[in-house]
């Protein structure tokens, strides 16, 4: 309660600066100009491996999901707003063994979320703030996100500084998508452990500090830094994940109820010749759990021509694994806290893939414009056999108005 | 520590060789390409990296949660 209050206090202080950013003077325009813009993304995941959490770390890891999604985005004079809603279908062999029966409900699973941001600009357009909040619903989870931004653009538009705040407030328990049900019931254990209640709490709370800052170099050239803090608490562990002890007993999985991350990404955009565009990204990350990492994506961009350009991609991961990871049959009975989930082990991974964008901007009738189609496969491969193909494809459409105002 | 102090010279320098751009050379710096922020298709990747990997990448722009458990 008492971070929702500093959470509040800090959202109105936002507003606060903005307004009076806002009084700066300049003349007052007659024509507003209103700019709509749907985005349309279908993305395709699917994954499989052997070291599955559902089953102690061993295991199909086997998953495919479906993820459509829409936005609506509206620009008008210095307001904005934009609404997504989407779903993924998840089919998934591995909750499938929460309770062994195949084919059961639990095969095919669904998360269907949206999100609403309205955001303002100050008269003189260098400060822009808003606020957003929505809904992640799935049958063992819901989310509510709620968080506020604001950023500044210098006097000569070459740096902005931003500072963007989130919570998410999240509940685990099962049923609210479940026939006879429709309301969260309880937690959802693995079948044989179900006869006790492992956990106190079912409830999750996230809170993010986000900070940015981007500056341009020089003609070709602009790099941005971007610090978060992220303050965990509550139902950390996934209650149906399970872990098998060196003394053949099983157990709930168990983390601790509070966890600090600290990350840092460094971005740097560079523009090379007159049709290539080179981006560089490196992220670093430290947390509680003793998880300890570092990314390095890089990705060129060929225009082939004003239409048509391609995108190959490559990255390296490196994580050194939280001490409360062991693997099947590796905690001893003594041990506080125990996980055999691989996301949470010392691993690497690498990815590699290709974008296409095609932007013709062609007309649609008098004021519709459609923008570009963009499609992306990437191949994903950890050091512990897992591996996933991600493809994805987003249709752009837009619309532009002068309104008389 | 060597690499803390590695970044931070690499900052300073980075900083420190900034040049004013005036509105009509930002042809480059403005093209849709050179922005900083993820594409949406990319967005998806951030997303499963978070899940698939412990950490949570500063530069991902997460705008639900959910459980991310399978």
């Amino acid at each position: 309660m008492k971070k929702l209050v500093i959470l509040a206090s800090v959202l109105s202080m936002f507003l606060q600066i903005a307004k009076a950013s806002d009084k700066d003077t300049t003349k007052v325009k007659k024509e507003v100009l209103k700019k709509t813009e749907i985005d349309v993304v279908y993305n395709h995941y699917i994954q499989d491996g052997n070291n599955s959490a559902v089953t102690g770390g061993i295991g199909t890891e086997k998953l495919i999901v479906y993820s459509p999604s829409v936005t609506y985005k509206r620009v008008q004079g210095r307001r904005g707003l934009s609404l997504k809603i989407g779903s993924d279908i998840i089919s998934s062999a591995s909750t499938d063994n929460i309770d062994f029966v195949k084919s059961s409900a639990s095969v095919l699973d669904a998360r269907t979320y949206s999100n609403l941001n309205v955001s303002s600009m100050s008269k003189s357009k260098r400060v822009n703030y808003g606020l957003g909040t929505g809904f992640s619903i799935e049958s063992d989870y819901f989310s509510l996100p709620i968080n506020g931004f604001i950023s500044k653009v210098s006097k000569d538009k070459s740096r902005e500084m931003g500072m963007e705040m989130q919570v998410f407030l999240d509940d685990l328990r099962w049923g609210r998508l479940n026939p006879g049900y429709y309301s969260p019931q309880y937690l959802i254990y693995p079948q044989e452990l179900r006869g006790k209640d492992w956990f106190e709490t079912t409830k999750r709370k996230s809170y993010t500090a986000k900070f940015s800052l981007s500056q341009i170099i020089n003609k070709r050239n602009i790099i941005g830094v971007y610090p978060a803090f992220t303050v965990q608490s509550g139902l950390l562990a996934t209650p149906f994940h399970r872990v098998f002890m060196n003394d053949s007993t099983t157990r709930v999985e168990s983390l601790p109820e509070k966890r600090h991350k600290l990350a840092l990404a460094l971005k740097w955009n560079s523009f090379i010749g007159g049709r290539t565009i080179v981006k560089q990204d490196l992220s670093m990350y430290t947390d509680d759990f003793g998880i300890h990492s570092i990314a390095y994506e890089h990705e060129a961009t060929f225009k082939l021509n004003s239409e048509l350009g391609v995108s190959p991609f490559v990255r390296f991961y490196s994580q050194k694994g939280s001490r409360y990871f062991a693997a099947y049959k590796q905690h001893t009975v003594n041990d506080l806290y125990y996980t055999s989930d691989y996301d949470l082990s010392t691993l690497s991974s690498f990815k590699i893939g290709m974008g296409l964008k095609y932007a013709p901007f062609k007309q649609i009738g008098k004021h519709s414009l459609w923008n570009s189609v963009q499609l992306r496969y990437a191949y994903y491969k950890r050091s512990n056999g897992l591996y996933a193909h991600v493809m994805s494809c987003v249709l752009i459409f837009s619309h532009q108005k002068k309104l008389q105002k | 520590m060597k690499t803390k102090y590695t970044l931070l010279a690499f900052a300073v320098i980075g900083l420190a060789s900034c040049v004013a751009v005036k509105p009509h050379e930002m042809v480059y710096l403005n093209d849709e390409e050179m922005k900083l922020g993820n594409s949406m298709n990319k967005n998806f990747e951030i997303y499963i990296e978070t899940i698939r990997e412990g950490s949570t990448s500063a530069g991902s722009n997460k705008s639900s949660g959910g459980c991310g458990c399978n």
